[in-house]
């Protein structure tokens, strides 16, 4: 066995059953080792201060102390790459799941209920491959716990709670304004592609757009079936801006954040911005796809549009932002720094897709100078 | 212990080695000795204490009876979570002891 490569995990739940069939699982293929075991959000956050696993691998319904204060403390005090698996945050609980990405987790699966059809064993190997991307992903301390210990926040906002404004401030500068002359005017649509560390850069960027936006904006997230809804709820109660999962057939609104719907492929049909969901292509990996969108709205809006790529591991949207730039839209790469994974817009840079290499906080900003706007 | 509990664990792909399987086996059969008395013993009238520890007991049996390939019992429990969530505790006792039948075979 190659030691170099061995996983370090911490399993979090309260159930013996749970915690055994995870060691089992994630143990099963060598490359991991699963090096502590808690009970609750308390002991997860002291043993893995004290172990400092390669990531840990959660449940949300936790005793003593619950799963999402055990994200934001862990990833305030010890960052670590989490992964939450949880039977609440599929469905009518997928808020849950978005408040973990948000607290800092990276990526959330449900665990199997009584009616699914696939067996343990498929799950397991779903749990091994969701870990083998986890560890890969650089993790950076996350604010949250540790203004929560300072008194500085309340408890995470709940579900479409009308917050309407950014959890934290996001340190912004000056206005960074595009230095070419996009009128405004003429820009009708904002695309924004992301995946791994998406939805909390999205709530950043979200954040720094006004409520009487004139234009529209496009969100297509990596997301498995069944969140998208939920993440449109979370987002619409924490921006100015009201947000919508997009319909097949219908016109993106103006001063409206749609998100690609899962399942397909969300295109822009024409320049009155109509959308039509296709499926995906065989063998595409990543559904909703990022090219796919970014391509459709390089052919339909050409310079008329702004496309933005941030955080997430792989390439999907560099492809589609290189057409976006080549037909004379402003394209921007969220920067190696700020990115909880540098691999798209890695991508998209190494092709001379990105015209603008930002920090997350500043993405914002130049999008309001490309259309004319200034961040208030 | 069911027909399909063995499939469920060990179907499909790569099955879990059998020394983690029996492992799961005792710890759902202590699990269901810890937990399954509570819910029995949960009156109509329990404290809010209660009612919260019983929706854990139940939620837990629910997640792990998955594991172990007992989803009827898994659907039962779950039915416990929604009615202890409502607050309608008063109609919890029946559906405990249809999970506790469902669960015979791990009492034994």
């Amino acid at each position: 066995m190659d030691l170099v490569s061995l996983s370090t995990v911490v399993v979090v739940d309260d159930s013996a059953v749970q915690r055994r069939f995870l060691r089992a699982a994630l143990e099963a293929d060598g490359e991991v080792s699963v090096v502590g075991e808690a009970r609750n959000g308390r002991e997860a956050v002291a043993l893995v201060g004290r172990l400092r696993p390669t990531a840990v691998l959660m449940d949300l319904d936790l005793p003593v102390m619950g799963g999402i204060e055990a994200i934001e403390r862990i990833m305030s005090a010890s960052p670590t790459p989490i992964l939450v698996y949880s039977a609440f945050v599929a469905g009518v609980n997928s808020d849950n799941a978005l408040e973990a990405l948000a607290a800092g987790a990276v990526d959330v699966l449900a665990k199997p209920g009584p009616d699914d059809t696939g067996s343990m064993e498929d799950y397991a190997a779903a749990l091994r491959r969701a870990l083998r991307i986890a560890v890969r992903v650089r993790v950076i301390t996350h604010p949250r716990g540790r203004l929560r210990s300072q008194g500085m926040v309340g408890t995470a906002p709940a579900l479409g709670g009308g917050a309407r404004r950014p959890l934290l401030a996001t340190g912004t500068g000056p206005p960074d304004l595009d230095d070419r002359d996009r009128a405004g005017g003429t820009v009708k649509l904002v695309a924004i592609g992301a995946s791994t560390g998406g939805p909390q850069a999205l709530l950043t960027l979200l954040s720094q757009l006004p409520p009487d936006l004139c234009q529209a904006v496009l969100v297509i997230q990596h997301m498995a079936e069944g969140f998208i809804p939920g993440l449109a709820s979370w987002l619409d109660g924490l921006v100015s801006l009201p947000v919508v999962v997009g319909e097949s057939g219908r016109r993106l609104a103006p001063g409206t954040v749609t998100i690609a719907p899962s399942g397909g492929n969300l295109l822009v049909q024409d320049d009155r911005l109509r959308v039509l969901c296709v499926p995906p292509d065989p063998g595409q990996f990543h559904v909703p796809g990022i090219d796919a969108t970014f391509d459709s709205v390089a052919r339909a809006l050409g310079p008329d549009a702004v496309g933005v790529l941030l955080t997430g591991m792989g390439r999907d949207g560099a492809a589609g932002l290189l057409a976006m730039r080549q037909r004379g839209a402003l394209t921007v790469g969220q920067d190696e720094a700020t990115s909880t994974v540098y691999g798209m817009p890695a991508a998209a840079f190494a092709l001379d897709a990105v015209e603008r290499q930002l920090p997350l906080d500043l993405i914002g900003p130049a999008v309001l100078g490309a259309l004319g706007r200034t961040l208030r | 212990m069911s027909a399909d509990q063995d499939g469920a664990v060990g179907a499909g792909g790569r099955a879990l080695p059998e020394h983690a399987l029996a492992g799961l086996r005792d710890a759902f059969a202590a699990e269901v000795a810890d937990r399954l008395p509570r819910l029995l013993a949960l009156r109509p009238d329990a404290a809010p204490d209660e009612v919260a520890q019983a929706l854990r007991d139940a939620h837990t049996l629910g997640s792990s009876a998955v594991v172990l390939g007992e989803p009827a019992a898994s659907r039962v429990a779950r039915a416990i979570e929604v009615e202890l969530s409502s607050g309608r505790v008063g109609t919890v006792p029946e559906r405990v002891r249809e999970l506790a039948a469902l669960l015979s075979a791990w009492t034994s």
